[in-house]
């Protein structure tokens, strides 16, 4: 029982540590391909604002300024799943860290909460929910 | 009840437990749950509830300034931002704090709980 849940643990962290390296450095040089990361039934909450799939949001996101991200924190737990030992089930991340907006003076502190969820053709993550707020 | 108003009302008595009375909290928490505290692990119920009660600090205010809720399923995900105050301490420190809690037959319960400070 520990041994399987230690494995849970491994697996998500490897799979939070791919996740966030590319969801902030996708956000920041490549935006356009930043919908890749979620779904049409994805559920999104950035600061307060509620966009229901990725096509509102990608609307939203693409009028944003250039960003830079810079991640201070992040923690990952596996969810519990129904999945078999050695399929990654999903996982919630928080992140902490600070955003600079090209048109601001100033670094803004953020924290953001992701649920991950393991997509079957290719065991990458993609976003399930993602609730983003400034500090 | 919504996912909000579940939410909320959660929220609400786990802060207010926590700055009163920390041990009261064990009732939210299950073998299943884990807990990351400023990156230190703990799994179930009984080592997470001694890591709270025995964190150094002999009083505690949390000041909420946002909470939000989003349904996974039958489930809900809670990010919660705000200050806390520690030992009449009057520099607030900043903090983010995200739940999972998981519906067990209408009751929920903390299965994953991870709290950061945040240094600005």
């Amino acid at each position: 029982m520990a041994d399987s849940l230690k494995a849970h643990v491994d697996i998500s962290s490897k799979g939070a540590d791919q996740f966030v390296e590319l969801y902030y450095k996708v956000f920041d040089t490549k935006r356009s391909v930043l919908n890749r990361l979620y779904r049409d039934s994805s559920a999104i909450l950035w600061n307060g604002n509620a966009f229901s799939g990725i096509t509102p949001f990608a609307e939203f996101y693409n009028k944003l300024s250039p960003s830079e991200h810079s991640v201070n924190t992040y923690d990952c737990h596996p969810l519990p799943t129904q999945a078999g030992p050695n399929t990654p089930g999903s996982i919630i991340v928080n992140v902490s860290g600070t955003v600079r907006y090209s048109n601001e003076k100033k670094d803004r502190l953020f924290s953001q909460s992701f649920v991950l969820s393991p997509d079957p053709t290719n065991g990458s993550f993609y976003v399930w929910s993602d609730c983003f707020r400034f500090v | 009840m919504s996912y909000d108003q579940i939410g909320t009302q959660f929220v609400d008595f786990y802060y207010q437990t926590f700055d009163s009375n920390r041990a009261g909290l064990a009732s939210l928490y299950r073998d299943s749950s884990m807990l990351s505290f400023e990156g230190s692990q703990t799994a179930g119920a009984a080592p997470i509830v001694a890591k709270l009660v025995g964190l150094p600090f002999n009083s505690v205010a949390h000041r909420i300034v946002t909470k939000d809720f989003q349904p996974v399923g039958s489930d809900i995900v809670v990010l919660v931002t705000g200050q806390l105050l520690i030992d009449g301490e009057s520099n607030a420190q900043q903090f983010s704090q995200t739940f999972y809690l998981k519906n067990d037959n209408g009751n929920y319960f903390i299965q994953n709980d991870v709290f950061r400070l945040i240094y600005g």
